[in-house]
C-alpha cells in the first residue's frame, strides 16, 4: 500500500521539512499533497484520497484543532489517522488534542522521532538501511 | 549587547537550533562569532498569561545554514530571502512556544502570532527581561524576550 500523505503547515519550510522527512521514512509513498492552514486542508481531504494528515496546530485562517475536529466529525473522515506536529505544551491542549486520536509530535523534532511516529502510526517496518536519516552535526552536512 | 545566559531561553534555543536546524551551538563565543554582523531578524508576538515577543538575530551564515538543513537544498542569501525568513521565522516560534511554558508554567495556554521581519535586524528594544548570544558554527543567533507590562489601571478596565 502507498500512503497519500496531507501536510498542513503555513509554514513552507516546515512543509517541506516534514516531506522531506516522509520521503526518507521508509513509508510507502503515494502522492504528498501540501496545505498552509486547516480551510485548505479539508479542501485537500474532500478532493483528493488521503491516507495520512501531518497537522500543525497553530495556523491562521483555521487552525489545526478546528481542522482536526471536523475531520473526527465526518463518518468519511472520523477515523482518518492524523499526527499533530506543533509546539503546543499547554498540557490541556495536548490532552484535548490527544482524546481525538492523534499522535503528537512535539517541535522540535529530530528527524528520527518524527520517522518513528510515522512508521508506528502507518504500521510499515522498513527493513532497508538506506533510510538511515540524518542526525545534528553542523554546517555542511550532506543529506 | 550584553549576553545574560539564562537556562530556560538557552535550552529552548539550543535544542531549536539542534533538532530542527541541525546546528549545535554553544553560550561561550569565540571573538569572531561576538563580532560577526547581524543580518537577518525575526518575531512572535504572544499573548496568554504572559504577552510580549520573542525576537531573533543571527548572522548572514547562520541564516543561511538553518535554511539549507531545514529544507535540504542549497540556499542563496539574494534569490531566497523569502524561505531563509521562513526558517528563521519557525526556529523563532519554536523556541517561543518552548520557552514560554517554562516561564508560565506548563498548563499555561499562549496564542502565538505569525512569525514577522524585524525590519530593522541590528537594532534591539532595550531592557528585554531575557537575552541571549549564542555561537553557531562561526556565526551568531541573538535572542531576546520581551514582556509587555500592562499598566494596573488597564488591566481593570479590560476586567
Amino acid at each position: 500500500m502507498a500512503f497519500n500523505v496531507l501536510v498542513v503547515d503555513d509554514s513552507a519550510v516546515m512543509r517541506a521539512m516534514v516531506s522531506r522527512v516522509l520521503r526518507m521514512s521508509g513509508v510507502p509513498l503515494g502522492e504528498i499533497h501540501e496545505a498552509s492552514n486547516g480551510e485548505e486542508g479539508l479542501r485537500l481531504v474532500a478532493e483528493r484520497w488521503v491516507d495520512l494528515v501531518m497537522l500543525d496546530v497553530n495556523m491562521p485562517v483555521m487552525d489545526g484543532e478546528t481542522m482536526l475536529r471536523r475531520l473526527r466529525a465526518e463518518p468519511e473522515t472520523a477515523a482518518l489517522p492524523v499526527i499533530v506536529v506543533s509546539t503546543e505544551s499547554s498540557v490541556t491542549r495536548v490532552q484535548a488534542l490527544e482524546a481525538l486520536g492523534v499522535a503528537f509530535v512535539h517541535k522540535p523534532f529530530a528527524p528520527e522521532d518524527l520517522r518513528a511516529t510515522i512508521l508506528r502510526i502507518t504500521g510499515v517496518t522498513p527493513d532497508d538501511e538506506y533510510y538511515a536519516l540524518p542526525s545534528a552535526g553542523g554546517r555542511g552536512d550532506d543529506f | 549587547m550584553t549576553s545574560i545566559t539564562h537556562s530556560p531561553l538557552l535550552a529552548a534555543a539550543a535544542t531549536t537550533f539542534e533538532s530542527l536546524a541541525m546546528l549545535p551551538s554553544s553560550a561561550t563565543l569565540s571573538a569572531a562569532e561576538a563580532a560577526a554582523p547581524i543580518a537577518f531578524g525575526v518575531r512572535v508576538d504572544f499573548e496568554g498569561p504572559l504577552r510580549g515577543r520573542l525576537e531573533l538575530r543571527v548572522t548572514a551564515d547562520v541564516a543561511c545554514c538553518v535554511a539549507e538543513n531545514m529544507l535540504g537544498l542549497p540556499i542563496a542569501l539574494e534569490t531566497d530571502a523569502t524561505l531563509v525568513r521562513d526558517a528563521l521565522g519557525e526556529v523563532a516560534n519554536v523556541v517561543c512556544g518552548n520557552v514560554l511554558p517554562e516561564l508560565a508554567g506548563r498548563d499555561a495556554v499562549f496564542h502565538l502570532g505569525a512569525p514577522q521581519i524585524c525590519e530593522a535586524p541590528d537594532v534591539v528594544a532595550p531592557s528585554p527581561e531575557l537575552a541571549l548570544s549564542l555561537g553557531v558554527d562561526g556565526g551568531r543567533a541573538d535572542l531576546t524576550l520581551h514582556l509587555v507590562h500592562l499598566h494596573p489601571a488597564s488591566r481593570g478596565a479590560a476586567s
